[in-house]
């Protein structure tokens, strides 16, 4: 069908740095996605944009056009935000008028059934002729933080980061987005792909394998067009950057949902295990776990293997821990007699010799006992990461109501637990150990300190014990994989 | 490779897309898998002959490029233990396939050894219309049929993909050994998945492979049944 040719370097370019974009259905109501996609795109100052409308002069204090045809420059990109009807109309001016590449926002496409799916199979056939490459349709936008280019009509500057999210559904893509956002993670771009009638989940893949922007892809799957292609380019990627996926379909009525989403065909879900396995793509089971281990892979090194260090306030949190860890298969790691006799130093005479290390109660004020038992586990070779379950940071109410801590004080709390959380992160870098902490959240929105002293730290932070579990499974297993495959 | 080529050239020329068992067995037996030794017999003189030749018990299977479900055929006799049993065997087994389907070509019986009892393992291949040629492994019997518990890679597969697949499968507990029965030899059966990815990468016509049942033993694995079905070649 379409889409043989593959995508240009010029086309990626006309599509993330566009000199200047036409919206084409701007509107000026709010809450329309013809306003959405005007305000995103006139967070910069640096690109032109030009409304589109027949039934405006203006739109948000821009001089509208009736026909992209009307607009007296060169136009990059189109932005597409027209009734379905319309598209291939508008889309035939825009190849008149020499427009380079298209988002398609509007739905009602292959989604839908068979008239939506010829309509689509038009889109495609006019794009093509026309020289035109596009998002969607069916997209809600893309965006590219070094240009600082948005589709989706987020307002505001958006951080430069090195994760990329690209995914089949629009709604899944800015979850993902957001959830990763408030942990502090920043992206290089992000792409909601539609139902990819032109460029396709193994374009992007493509591309954002060679972009220097990008050192983590994260992806949202629901069917792949091309699974064979997908699978060399990841076999290819996963040597020198992590891809992360979710993928929809796995059971028959999930498959079902999926079908009738993007018209996609979701495959045997077992071979796309296979394929995912085989190449080294990080496969999670959903959104959250997503972003667990795209932080995980950001902020910490990849642990040596499984073996893994609990070391805890109490008992409880310990064996919790433990049973978690077990259940991922990963193994409780036995502590090295010289460790034992350094934790002596610091236990009473009744902790129990063995991992999980209970520390039986020092109080979080004791930075300097735990940090003491903390090192001894990280130096332990037997240990390739290490789970902390210790309050060694806390959130203002507790500071405030328990400790009585008057504003100051707690500045200054605060100050003496960004060197704690500063020196777990040398020894971490020091000896390519991992370090998880429990915590009821990443971003703890109570205490936006809290947030940012994660955030500054890049210590992994976890939910719960069975997440820090899966996390640590997963880069274990990423890890095995880059040493069997690269042979290291 | 030549070997191959010819039986798929013949096939080809017959208009079928289904290779017979001993055409398929030819074909594996000729990329070095050990499969267990299968003749063809076009008359029951012929048939005896290769029983007093290879040792009883003996199987019998209806050979025949039009019957490919032979036991629905009652085309399949197994256990017989001396001539007198084969011979009836080899009657019924015609009498029953002309009154099945009146129309097949009947080429004889494919006779066999009885394989001694092991471990019952699959190994198949298929092709994806997404992902392309994929090996699946499993145990065999109850275990693929009702549990499913089989594990797929897509081809082709490297000695580490083997080994993973097989650790893979929930049963796997069952190929160490456990109460007394004897394990399964791990390393045959690596070998078995590597040489079947080699032989779909240079073998394109091919579209489904079934090795249902390999047996596998302590110190090696056998194929006693193999499946061969061929692309429908476009009309040149």
């Amino acid at each position: 069908m379409n889409n043989i040719a593959r995508v240009t370097q010029d086309s990626w370019r006309y599509l993330f740095s566009p000199a200047s974009v036409a919206v084409i259905g701007a509107s000026n109501t709010p809450g329309t996605w013809g306003n959405n996609a005007m305000k995103g795109l006139l967070n910069t100052k640096d690109r032109h944009i030009y409304p589109v409308n027949p039934n405006s002069a203006e739109v948000l204090g821009k001089k509208a056009y009736r026909s992209v045809t009307d607009i007296p420059d060169a136009v990059d990109l189109a932005v597409i935000v027209v009734g379905e009807k319309l598209v291939p109309v508008v889309l035939r001016e825009c190849v008149s008028k020499g427009v380079k590449a298209a988002v398609i926002i509007t739905a009602g496409f292959g989604e839908t059934g068979e008239p939506g799916r010829k309509l689509e199979a038009e889109l495609a056939e006019i794009a093509s002729q026309g020289g035109i490459r596009f998002v969607g349709p069916n997209s809600m936008g893309h965006a590219d933080t070094r240009t600082q280019l948005s589709t989706f009509g987020q307002a505001g500057e958006m951080p430069r980061g090195q994760v990329a999210v690209l995914a089949q559904s629009g709604n899944m893509c800015l979850k993902i987005v957001r959830n990763l956002a408030e942990s502090g993670v920043a992206f290089s771009k992000y792409i909601s792909t539609g139902n990819e009638a032109d460029l396709r989940m193994e374009d992007y893949l493509e591309y954002l394998g060679e972009d220097d922007d990008t050192k983590i892809i994260a992806a949202y799957i629901e069917g792949l067009r091309d699974g064979r292609r997908f699978f060399q380019l990841a076999k290819e990627i996963t040597a020198r950057k992590p891809i992360v996926v979710v993928k929809a379909g796995g059971t028959q009525e999930s498959a079902r949902a999926v079908m009738s989403h993007t018209g996609a065909l979701a495959g045997a879900d077992a071979v796309y295990t296979a394929a995912f396995k085989q190449s080294g793509v990080i496969r999670v089971e959903d959104d959250d776990e997503l972003c667990d281990v795209v932080y995980a892979l950001l902020n910490s090194p990849l642990p040596r293997s499984n073996r893994v260090g609990i070391l805890s306030i109490g008992g409880g949190p310990g064996a919790m821990t433990a049973e978690a860890c077990e259940k991922e298969a990963l193994a409780i790691g036995a502590l090295q007699q010289g460790t034992i006799i350094k934790l002596d130093k610091y236990l009473p005479s009744r902790w129990p010799r063995r991992n999980p290390v209970d520390m039986a109660g020092p109080s979080a004020a004791e930075f300097s006992v735990i940090a003491d038992l903390l090192w001894a586990l990280i130096e332990d070779e037997n240990l390739d990461f290490i789970f902390l379950l210790a309050p060694i940071v806390m959130d203002r109410a507790l500071l405030a109501s328990r400790m009585g801590l008057s504003p100051e004080a707690i500045k200054a709390y605060r100050e003496k637990e960004e060197k704690n959380m500063m020196l777990i992160r040398e020894k971490v870098e020091k000896y390519q150990k991992p370090v998880v902490m429990m915590w009821q959240s990443r971003f703890f929105s109570n205490d936006p300190d809290i947030a940012s002293l994660f955030r500054k730290s890049k210590i992994i932070v976890c939910a719960n014990a069975r997440r820090a579990a899966r996390v640590m499974r997963h880069l274990v297993w990423y890890r095995q994989y880059l040493d069997a495959t690269l042979g290291k | 490779m030549n070997n191959i080529s010819q039986i798929i050239d013949i096939a080809g020329k017959q208009g079928r897309t289904v290779l017979t068992e001993i055409e398929a067995k030819q074909v594996f037996k000729s990329i070095g898998i050990n499969t267990i030794e299968t003749r063809l017999a076009s008359t029951l003189k012929e048939a005896t002959a290769i029983c007093d030749d290879i040792g009883f018990p003996a199987v019998l299977k209806i050979a025949s490029p039009d019957i490919t479900h032979k036991s629905d055929a009652g085309g399949v006799k197994v256990g017989l233990n001396n001539k007198a049993e084969v011979r009836k065997a080899y009657g019924e087994i015609m009498a029953s396939a002309r009154q099945k389907y009146p129309t097949a070509r009947i080429e004889g019986v494919a006779v066999q050894n009885m394989a001694r009892p092991g471990i019952e393992i699959i190994i198949g291949m298929f092709k994806d219309s997404q992902f392309g040629p994929v090996i699946m492994f499993g145990l065999g019997g109850i275990f693929v049929e009702v549990l499913k518990d089989v594990s797929f890679r897509l081809i082709p597969i490297v000695a580490r993909d083997a080994e993973e697949m097989i650790k893979e499968i929930k049963g796997y507990a069952l190929l160490q050994g456990y109460r007394g029965q004897e394990p399964a030899h791990i390393p045959s059966l690596v070998d078995i998945l590597l040489k079947v990815s080699d032989l779909v990468e240079q073998t394109p016509d091919i579209k489904e492979i079934d090795l249902n049942p390999v047996f596998a033993y302590k110190d090696s694995a056998l194929a006693v049944d193999a499946r061969i079905v061929l692309e429908e070649k476009v009309p040149e």
